[in-house]
């Protein structure tokens, strides 16, 4: 009989077999008498959400979610009701249509008084969602969140970034204390499942949060963050620093809530490009930025400490501004505004990266349309935005070398030894399989699974914790299909409008060279083994750059469904990302809690 | 007429009012049936999570693991095995906290069962840690070992 079990966590005893170490530990659970029900079984759950927390954990928490989310769900109907079913006057639409065209101009107090309460009711449901994810979650269990509280912390304490020093990786003590309390891990060996159920480990945990250990890594390291540009870190810096006196996972608390806002502004410029974008009926900008809104993989990740939180408005941000530039015309005013949004994401988060090239050719072809041709007025428009873009990330690669002895952010190793993918045919087979089904001819890169279906589809949807809380197969199956309906509808439109789709193809163009271009990173990401395994570099979240576009997708699929039917597609559509995101953040409550 | 009613500020699609009611009304049934789902819960998990062989148990051997927290109520323990063969071994449990003996139960490992080897535990009234689990088989020829399968763990 072969026993199973894993990496020995904090707190745990290893296997010995005859007396010898076996340098594991056995995986056991415990389970209570009998069968019940989760309504039965709902007391326990919330004592045990009560714990692993800091000072201000407590009972009074879950029920901050529970409020949190039923907001979240009264300004969903509020929404619908008011967006799309109420069926406003033609004049209104044309109202609605003329304001977005006026909302690009004037002083940015007069833009933000000209966004419409729809748009930050939309925004007040991101959040929502967001910081409820952020209490649903234990500390620690959003992806790679320790090594981001890690960075964060390391610019809190020291107020430089940390060095990438892969191998010598020394985080605080105080942050090791709590990841193993929490009973966690440490950076390399994760429980993926385990929370603070007992009072015992409740009691050990408060031992260790108040023990006074050291806030700073003794050598400047954070773990796997460190290349990241520091941006959202120093963001993260400042709830740190205000919640100075409290536990460090009290600061953690506060940390994810900024996070959650951000998903605020994320469903806000995603509500702006769906307007910029589809003109013309006002309910369908609503059923887009609200099921984009409710993306559960956008409130899981935006409800911890991780910078794909700043990098999803930022992206979102982006397209909005290319939609301005390209109905609107790009003027000396929106070249500064789009460069300034490309320095911010070129400072923000490397998968960035990816975004840029195509982001600024979307920039050239927008300029080209504005200035009647390739000429100067054009050339100056570019340069204009390119100089604002290149200059923060310029002045920061200046600091990492000089001031800071960081490596070039792209300078650092891979993680894992680059896996043999044979020569350019057999690397771009590679590629091709990442994303699509294999062709006859090539050979399979992937003999276990289909990364399009395993990976791309099942992320998107929803995997959860350290990607190991998702749902039942059927599920997937379910959102395959839904998403298969969505991409048909929309598409019909697209083949129906094909004349107004001709005069925007340029746009179109700059839109497809952003979502080629992040995808080919990723893509190069996994062949080049910068992360461990397909698994660590294909994730459903590094798909949320592109938001404002899936939220373009669902507008266009309930205008596909008609005049007269288009509401109530657009109502359903909207109710099943209610769905989708209540029964992500139950799935999570019963993986960690249950 | 209709089309001045439909453009009358204010007024509702009554097919998106009724698939919002509909809706509402599905995702609240939904959400209780799911709530409703009958199944044995779980006192408490060491946390490790199965992704390897942590080793091969052979007849007479004991394995033991301390460091356990043992929460109130539990009823039974779960361990994660791989059967190699049908039926069999029968695999003795105790759990012990300092020399003392809490708790002692056997139970036989059977492909049938799968991975998972349930053993019956008499509940506690509180939670105990620093336990101690050992496994023990018996000292029985006719089970063997061999090379183990490696459970999949998840991605970064």
């Amino acid at each position: 009989m072969a026993l199973v079990g894993g990496p020995t966590p904090p707190g745990t005893g290893s296997l010995t077999i005859a007396g010898q170490q076996t340098g594991a530990s056995l995986s056991i659970g415990y389970m209570a008498a009998g069968a019940s029900s989760w309504w039965r079984h709902a007391s326990t759950v919330v004592d045990r959400m009560a714990l692993g927390r800091g000072d201000w954990g407590g009972r009074w928490l879950v029920w901050l979610a529970g409020l949190l989310l039923l907001t979240s769900l009264v300004l969903v109907g509020g929404v619908l009701v008011r967006g799309v079913i109420a069926q406003a006057p033609e004049a209104s639409d044309e109202a609605a249509d003329a304001a977005a065209s006026a909302s690009g101009e004037g002083s940015w107090r007069a833009r933000l008084r000209r966004v419409p309460a729809l748009a930050w009711a939309i925004a007040a449901v991101a959040v929502c969602n967001a910081a409820a994810w952020s209490i649903l979650t234990p500390a620690f269990q959003v992806p790679d969140e320790q090594t981001h509280v890690a960075y964060a912390q390391q610019i809190a304490e020291t107020g430089r970034p940390p060095i990438a020093r892969r191998g010598d990786e020394q985080l605080a003590p105080e942050l090791l204390g709590a990841m193993a309390r929490t009973r966690f891990g440490t950076l390399d060996a994760r429980t993926y499942g385990a929370a603070v159920w007992s009072p015992l480990q409740q009691r050990l945990l408060d031992a260790e949060l108040h023990a006074g250990l050291a806030h700073r890594s003794p050598n400047n390291t954070a773990g796997p963050a460190a290349p990241e540009p520091p941006t959202y870190y120093a963001l993260e810096a400042i709830p740190y620093r205000v919640a100075g006196g409290a536990t460090l996972l009290d600061r953690i608390a506060l940390m994810r809530l900024l996070s959650a806002l951000m998903a605020g502004v994320t469903a806000l410029f995603v509500f702006l490009f769906v307007r910029e974008c589809l003109p013309g009926r006002p309910w369908a900008w609503t059923v887009g930025a609200l099921g984009a809104a409710l993306s559960p993989v956008l409130g899981f990740v935006s409800g911890g400490v991780n910078p794909d939180a700043l990098l999803f408005p930022i992206c979102a941000a982006l397209f909005y501004a290319l939609a301005v530039a390209f109905r609107r015309g790009l003027t000396t005013h929106r070249a500064a505004w789009i460069g300034g949004i490309l320095a911010l994401g070129l400072i923000g988060k490397i998968n960035f990266y990816g975004l840029a090239p195509g982001a600024l050719l979307a920039l050239a072809l927008a300029a080209r349309t504005s200035a009647g041709g390739l000429n100067m007025r054009a050339a100056r428009l570019v340069g204009i935005a390119v100089v604002i873009a290149v200059a923060p990330f310029l002045l920061l690669t200046m600091l990492d070398a000089l001031a800071w002895d960081r490596a070039f952010v792209l300078a650092h190793t891979p993680a894992e030894r680059p896996e043999d993918h044979g020569n350019l045919g057999g690397q771009l087979s590679y590629l091709w399989q990442v994303f699509l089904p294999r062709l006859p001819g090539q050979s399979t890169a992937f003999p276990e699974f289909y990364p399009g279906y395993q990976l791309w589809l099942k992320g998107f949807v929803g995997k959860f914790g350290w990607t190991v809380v998702g749902f039942a197969e059927w599920a997937y199956r379910l959102g395959a299909l839904l998403l298969g309906a969505v991409v048909v509808l929309a598409g019909s439109v697209l083949i129906r409008e094909r004349a107004a789709l001709r005069q925007r193809r340029w746009e179109f163009l700059g839109y497809a060279a952003m979502t080629g271009g992040l995808l080919l990173l990723i893509g190069m990401v996994a062949l080049r083994g910068f992360a461990p395994g397909i698994a660590g570099a294909v994730q459903g979240r590094y798909l949320l750059p592109l938001l404002a576009l899936f939220a373009a997708l669902l507008a266009l699929a309930a205008r596909g469904a008609g005049a007269r039917w288009g509401r109530t597609v657009g109502v359903a559509l909207v109710l099943v990302c209610v769905g989708w995101s209540l029964f992500g953040q139950l799935l999570t409550i019963a993986w960690f809690y249950g | 007429m209709k089309q001045a009613q439909s453009q009358t500020r204010g007024a509702l699609d009554r097919r998106a009012l009724i698939c919002l009611v509909l809706g509402l009304l599905v995702l609240a049934v939904g959400i209780a049936a799911a709530l409703s789902h009958s199944a044995q819960r779980r006192t408490g998990t060491n946390g490790v999570w199965p992704q390897l062989a942590a080793g091969e148990l052979a007849a007479g051997q004991r394995a033991c693991q301390d460091g356990e927290l043992l929460p109130a109520g539990t009823a039974q323990a779960q361990f994660v095995v791989q059967p190699l063969q049908a039926v069999g071994p029968r695999v003795t449990v105790t759990l012990s906290r300092q020399g003392r003996a809490l708790a002692r139960a056997s139970a036989l490992v059977a492909a049938r069962n799968g991975t998972t080897l349930r053993v019956p535990l008499r509940p506690l009234t509180q939670d105990v840690d620093d336990v101690t689990v050992c496994l023990t088989p018996p000292h029985v020829v006719g089970w063997r070992s061999s090379a183990v399968r490696r459970h999949p763990g998840p991605g970064r």
